[in-house]
């Protein structure tokens, strides 16, 4: 009987080193290689900023088809020529409250809008776009455009 | 009675074994998938420990990353870099390219990023070691330098983690030198690495395969213009800004999506 059990608890022993398939160092003991890591990460940026450039070419595109039409409009009918300036600047107005009021603080962008002009403010270079000032900062290693308050 | 006992004990004792048994059956297969060619990683540690023994050189890297864009198609963005390095701790590289146009500036005190053509740059203080520079770069600041890999101390170790596949694919030429065509696996990532056989193991092509998307996209450098003699007497490796550059900050960096 003695003999049995102690032949069981070794064979539960035994059959135990078998199964259970223990990672024996769990811990990081050297630094990833990052290149290898770095490729789903980089590709998720990439992927987001051609998306953002596309986007922004097609309105910009289309922004330009909207102006050729109007102005063909407004060579057509002189009669309601007036009229429709005094509308175009109403939008223009409109446009630019949007923009001086719309963009929030702290929105990250990879491209500033056309029409920027540099702006020092006590030695920092910001880029004022209708309306809306822009801050470079680097996000990793890609220069990007950070919205902020107007500088005093 | 006794013997009843006698006999349950037995049974408990065959079952066991045969537990223990198909236990060891099932490993074997598993042991040999792992299929790590000596030969391979012996000619990776040639070239790691090679490559960690030079105390200066420069190198010129052509970088193709491979893209898709939002609408499926497959986009290739060409980085042409210079790299010079003089250890422990002293690195330039400039990176001219679609998506970059860019030089860095490591002294062993401040990493410098300069983008010429926006006229800024950035500074930031960094350890004073190669290792802990590229650490910096990754975890405080978000990106690395693919070659960095490679430029560790102990690379060999750090590329070996974990992996399941290690062999030597051929031998073949690139760029007139004859090399071995090494492919190694691991979890999510296949890598090759092509080395130059004879007395000076140097790398001069590696390739990073992201196995985790059916797409299949990979980060493939070319390294040519080895040169282990570099004269560092006209190289800069402190930024001194030229007229009309503005100085930015980096972004604080969160890691968001993969950790």
């Amino acid at each position: 009987m003695k003999t049995i059990v102690k032949i069981a608890t070794i064979s539960i022993f035994l059959a135990l080193m078998f199964i259970a398939d223990i990672p024996l160092l769990p811990v990081k003991l050297v630094p990833e290689a990052h290149a290898i890591l770095g490729v789903r990460r980089r590709t998720a940026v990439v992927a987001y900023s051609a998306g953002a450039a596309s986007a922004s070419a097609a309105e910009a595109s289309s922004q330009q088809q909207a102006a050729a039409a109007q102005q063909q409009a407004a060579a057509a009918q002189q009669e309601a020529a007036t009229a429709q300036q005094q509308a175009a600047a109403a939008q223009q107005e409109a446009a630019t409250a949007k923009a001086s009021s719309g963009i929030p603080v702290g929105t990250v962008v990879q491209s500033l809008p056309s029409g920027c002009t540099a702006v020092t403010v006590s030695g920092v270079q910001y880029q004022e776009c209708s309306g809306s000032f822009y801050k470079a900062a680097f996000q990793g290693n890609n220069l990007v455009y950070v919205v902020v308050e107007k500088p005093i | 009675m006794m013997r009843a006992i006698k006999f349950k004990w037995a049974l408990i004792l065959v079952a066991l074994v045969i537990i223990a048994l198909s236990a060891s059956v099932s490993a074997v297969p598993r042991v040999q998938a792992q299929a790590v060619d000596p030969t391979a990683t012996e000619i990776l540690k040639r070239m790691t420990d090679y490559l960690g023994s030079l105390k200066k050189f420069s190198v010129h890297t052509q970088n193709t990353l491979e893209e898709l864009t939002d609408f499926g198609h497959r986009v290739d963005f060409e980085v042409a870099a210079n790299v010079i390095i003089s250890r422990p701790n002293k690195l330039r590289a400039e990176r001219r390219g679609e998506m970059v146009d860019q030089v860095f500036y490591y002294d062993g005190k401040t990493l410098t990023l300069y983008n010429p053509a926006d006229k800024v740059y950035a500074m930031v203080a960094v350890p004073d070691t190669l290792e802990g520079m590229f650490e910096f770069m990754y975890w405080s600041l978000g990106f690395s330098i693919p070659i960095s890999d490679l430029l560790y101390a102990d690379a060999f170790r750090l590329l070996m983690q974990n992996v399941t596949l290690a062999e030597v694919v051929g031998q073949t030429f690139i760029d007139g030198v004859k090399c071995d065509h090494l492919l190694f696996s691991r979890p999510g990532v296949d890598f090759q690495v092509w080395v130059a056989q004879g007395s000076k193991p140097l790398p001069h092509k590696y390739v990073i395969t992201d196995t985790t998307s059916p797409a299949l996209l990979s980060i493939i450098m070319r390294m040519s213009d080895w040169n282990l003699e570099p004269d560092l007497t006209d190289v800069h490796f402190t930024f001194d800004p030229p007229k009309g550059t503005h100085k930015v900050d980096f972004l604080p960096f969160t890691t968001g999506e993969d950790k």
